[in-house]
């Protein structure tokens, strides 16, 4: 299907939400929360995706773990636990039995937002970080104790905070802790959902640093979720922006942020604001909001607010196409526009 | 051991703390403790006022009204402490399924508990007297049934909110099925709620108890109950008003310790709740009697 | 002090009760704000930001105390101490939500979910000027256009649930500037908008500086914001002010090693900058530790032994800019010496 150095790949994913009106009262309609999602993700790589909130990125992270059901698609993963290790095997997540679904939580694993939320109050640094050994039964009780020290010093932390409990933890020494849990399986895939979002900016930069080391070091892929662009910039190798549930531009970072080919990426990124208070920018100022992805509007889902759009974008829905070099948007005016990005010329 | 030093704290509530706990030695010691046969009629000494010997008085059968007051309170302590559980853990664990995995199952079993909840438990006593006739097991499936929908209902909200928690969708991306989260997670985080509950359930239990007695669906003479003794105290209310004295005394302090006790223990569990007691406890009470 | 000055405050001590002890979460703070300006005041959680705000507002609430100090107010009816007020006094009352108003982070728990925009506009209004319900609505419409608020008289008849988060923090804009306060104190105002609506937001608040005449406390967390919005700018660390400078200053020479530290901790934008980003070692302390010295050493890269031992004061370090940090006391010293 594809060459080796792909991880996984994702092709037509859909996640739709009934609204029920009542109980047992049907029929008030859908949420299409991810739309017609296509992603590949290489091995190694960092991919992120971004976009406002209710874009669908947290649940596209999601359907891919198999936390949600998706609604359609598939999530093809090259998955290593089912030939004992050895050789990999092309699996469909999607459509996996549950008592398989288990097995491959080894390869794949979540890093959440909220430190606080992530971790239960009532166990011990100790049982949160080795309850995924417990649970897929993989180790003595023994040597789950040495690899918990062992994870705790490949997150920063000492082997003496085992013992302790959440709340005597900051925030972002919490997030640690998620993090030694998430590699806790010696995972090859994790999907960060906004894992430094909900930190001070002095502790961000520590945890996007200790993220960075831990791919190096374990050779993790990254599915990076976030909302900050600025960090999404220093970690990603490419970036996939989505808007009411569809992927509308990817392509490697430098190019995106260089040279944008989606109107809606360039008033993201104009958006954004920079710490230069003498920073000359023209700021693309949006319409109006996010669309309720329930009632998307027709056509593009992104002409009402954008600047440059014509007729045609009220009308014929665009698809992603190649606009450039390893770039793909889903626009119909990509030859005629030049966007800007927010590199100084 | 934290939360133990931090109830400990509220001088208040440890006193009607210490005092519940004295009920149930009393209550586990009864046998012993008694000091002279409650069962034992005497008539030629019957009605007598309160003496050194007898401390309550005698009864009409000249029974020993303080030594048939300390087995009523294991009588009492057996029967609701029954009920307690009987509605734990039947109530418990099915509040916690249907809480977590939602559906069907959740919206059938609430509509059952709103059906029970319409029925006062002296409905369903009667009910359950007609069916198995008067006895302490009548009064323990009655009280048990009548709180029940509590139990399910706590359960249940406590389930539906740790599901929200990320930490439980990170055992579920752990591999862990859903026992395992109910049992590791959910039971854990809900026990806090579940037993001020239970604490603030007890007077419940006793006084229902002690008002089927009164009725007399509930535990049958001779052995005796609080409100089986206030019963037959009632006759003689103008000839020996002392009669009314212990099970009066036993009964509302028993309520009022435990009352005073599970809102410590919540306050413990819930620091945001402090001060303002009386305020809150008053009109509960008030609720009870009436 | 300058009696130009809008707001001075002095010494301010803001402390809680917690079950740890007691937390100075506001610890000698002083500041002024002049009318017009507008002042951003950032840190991270628990810096102090937010209380040192709420104590401008009067909404210091058991376990929390004002411990000592001074917020001294030019109001209209005159100078007065607000932290002298009682907390529920007429005095307060008056002040609060006609001359000094606040928006927050969260709107939605800020309007009242069962009234309408409208009579949330005009309750201020009808409360502390004496005029007419038509002219109140009258103004209130105004005010809901004046936030770009599309078809202000029909929103005027809607619920805050009708609205998106966006339109809900204009609606709160429009309330706190309803009376034109001669304050506005703005709680991270945006933390909580998605990007482009932040930049929405952002840009309506600048367009308003030209047209209020009031002043802006901005307090936020994030340092592109304040890039964006303010004239001068003071750093907080743990209840103190550790740097107070004009934006250009702040951002072109920073002189605290914390305002160093979190200038560089961002990643750019741009994509220039190292590989890895440069971090300030360990976390913010407990607001209940005791820290001898100062707050900062334990994570400063350039502390020195005095700086466990003594709490290095606030100091001019050049014209209009000042840093608490024993670096830069020498500077100060010597251009004492000279004079």
């Amino acid at each position: 299907m594809q060459p080796d150095d792909v991880l996984l790949q994702v092709k037509g994913l859909r996640k739709h939400f009934p609204i029920r009106k009542g109980l047992f009262r049907r029929g008030g309609g859908t949420v299409k929360a991810v739309d017609g999602v296509d992603l590949t993700i290489k091995k190694g790589e960092t991919i992120s995706l971004v976009g406002e909130s209710g874009c669908g990125k947290s649940t596209t992270g999601r359907s891919i773990l198999r936390l949600i059901e998706p609604t359609e698609g598939e999530v093809l993963f090259r998955s290593r636990v089912f030939n004992g290790g050895s050789s990999e095997t092309l699996v469909d997540v999607a459509s996996l039995p549950a008592s398989k679904v288990k097995q491959l939580r080894r390869e794949m694993q979540i890093i959440f937002q909220d430190p606080y939320s992530s971790l239960d109050p009532r166990m011990n640094v100790a049982d949160i970080v080795a309850e995924p050994l417990r649970v897929q039964g993989v180790m003595g009780r023994a040597e789950r104790r040495d690899r918990v020290v062992h994870l705790l010093e490949a997150v920063g932390l000492g082997g003496d905070h085992a013992r302790r409990f959440p709340h005597e933890f900051s925030g972002g020494q919490r997030q640690r802790i998620g993090i030694a849990r998430a590699l806790a399986l010696n995972p090859r895939f994790i999907v960060a959902d906004e894992p430094v979002s909900a930190l001070d900016v002095s502790i961000q930069a520590q945890v996007v640093n200790l993220l960075q080391d831990l791919q190096a070091d374990f050779g993790l892929t990254y599915l990076f979720i976030a909302h900050d662009l600025s960090v999404v910039r220093h970690i990603s190798n490419r970036v996939a922006v989505m808007y009411l549930g569809r992927i509308v531009e990817i392509g490697d970072s430098e190019a995106l942020f260089s040279r944008p080919r989606h109107p809606y990426t360039e008033a993201l990124l104009s958006a954004v604001p920079v710490p230069d208070p003498g920073a000359a920018r023209t700021r693309i100022r949006l319409r109006g909001d996010v669309p309720s992805p329930s009632a998307p509007p027709a056509g593009c889902p992104f002409h009402p607010r954008c600047a440059y759009a014509i007729a045609r974008c009220r009308e014929e829905v665009p698809v992603l196409r190649e606009a450039g070099p390893r770039q793909q948007a889903s626009c119909h005016r990509i030859e005629e526009l030049t966007l800007a990005g927010v590199d100084a010329p | 051991m934290d939360i133990l030093r931090r109830y400990a704290r509220d001088r208040v509530g440890l006193f009607f703390g210490i005092v519940l706990l004295a009920f149930y030695v009393i209550a586990l010691t009864a046998n012993w403790i008694t000091p002279s046969d409650p069962f034992e009629t005497n008539l030629a000494e019957g009605l007598q006022p309160p003496s050194a010997a007898h401390w309550f008085g005698t009864d009409q059968f000249g029974r020993d009204t303080f030594s048939r007051v300390i087995l009523a309170t294991q009588v009492t302590a057996r029967i609701t402490t029954i009920s307690l559980l009987f509605s734990l853990l039947i109530g418990v664990p099915i509040g916690m399924v249907v809480g977590y995995i939602g559906g069907l199952a959740d919206a059938v079993v609430m509509r059952l508990t709103d059906m029970l909840l319409i029925f006062p438990t002296i409905m369903i006593a009667i009910i359950i007297v007609v069916v198995v006739g008067p006895s302490q097991s009548g009064v323990v499936i009655a009280l048990g049934l009548s709180q029940l929908p509590n139990f399910i209902r706590i359960a249940r909200s406590a389930a539906l909110s740790v599901r929200q928690e990320l930490y439980v969708e990170a055992a579920v991306a752990a591999g862990a099925s859903w026992p395992d989260i109910l049992l590791r997670h959910v039971l854990h985080n809900i026990s806090g709620p579940i037993i001020v509950k239970s604490t603030l359930a007890l007077p419940g239990f006793v006084l229902g108890a002690s008002s089927l007695s009164y009725l007399g669906l509930g535990v049958q003479p001779p052995t005796p109950e609080w409100g089986q003794m206030l019963h037959e105290a009632k006759d003689f209310l103008t000839s020996a008003p002392y009669l009314i004295i212990g099970p009066a005394i036993a009964l509302s302090l028993f309520v009022l310790s435990a009352n005073m006790a599970g809102d410590s223990l919540n306050e413990t569990l819930d620091p945001k709740l402090k001060g303002r007691r009386v305020k809150r406890i008053l009109p509960r009470l008030a609720g009870r009697i009436a | 002090m300058s009696v130009t000055n809008l707001l001075d405050i002095r010494d301010l001590q803001v402390h809680f009760m917690t079950e740890a002890g007691v937390a100075r979460a506001v610890d000698g703070v002083d500041l002024s704000i002049a009318a017009g300006e507008t002042l951003a005041v950032v840190g991270e959680s628990g810096c102090g930001k937010s209380v040192t705000s709420r104590a401008i507002m009067g909404l210091i609430q058991p376990p929390g105390w004002i411990e000592g100090g001074e917020i001294l107010f030019a109001g209209r009816k005159g100078p007065v101490d607000l932290s002298r007020l009682p907390p529920n006094g007429r005095q307060i009352n008056a002040i609060r939500g006609t001359e000094i108003t606040m928006i927050f982070q969260e709107p939605m728990t800020a309007l009242n979910p069962v009234l309408k925009i409208g009579a949330q506009i005009m309750e201020p209004l009808l409360l502390h000027e004496k005029i007419s319900k038509a002219e109140a609505k009258e103004r209130a419409i105004a005010s809901l256009a004046a936030v770009g608020i599309a078809s202000p008289r029909q929103r005027f008849e809607e619920y805050p649930h009708n609205l998106s988060g966006g339109m809900r923090q204009r609606a709160m804009i429009a309330m706190a500037l309803v009376c034109n306060p001669s304050l506005l104190i703005a709680d991270e105002p945006t933390t909580a908008l998605d990007v482009t609506i932040q930049a929405q937001v952002l840009d309506l608040m600048k367009d308003l500086r030209r047209d209020f005449a009031g002043a802006i406390m901005f307090i936020t967390h994030d340092l592109g914001v304040v890039a964006a919005m303010a004239d001068h700018v003071v750093v907080m660390y743990r209840g103190k002010i550790v740097e107070s400078a004009t934006v250009h200053a702040l951002y072109r020479h920073p002189l605290h090693p914390y305002t160093q530290g979190l200038l560089r901790s961002v990643p750019s934008i741009t994509g220039r900058g190292a590989k890895r980003l440069a971090t300030i070692e360990g976390s913010v302390p407990r607001p209940t530790e005791r820290i001898r010295g100062c707050a900062f050493a334990p994570r400063c890269p350039h502390a020195t032994p005095i700086c466990r031992q003594e709490v290095p004061a606030l100091a001019e370090v050049e014209g209009h800019h000042r840093a608490a940090c024993f670096l830069h006391h020498t500077v100060v010293e010597e251009r004492a010496h000279a004079a």
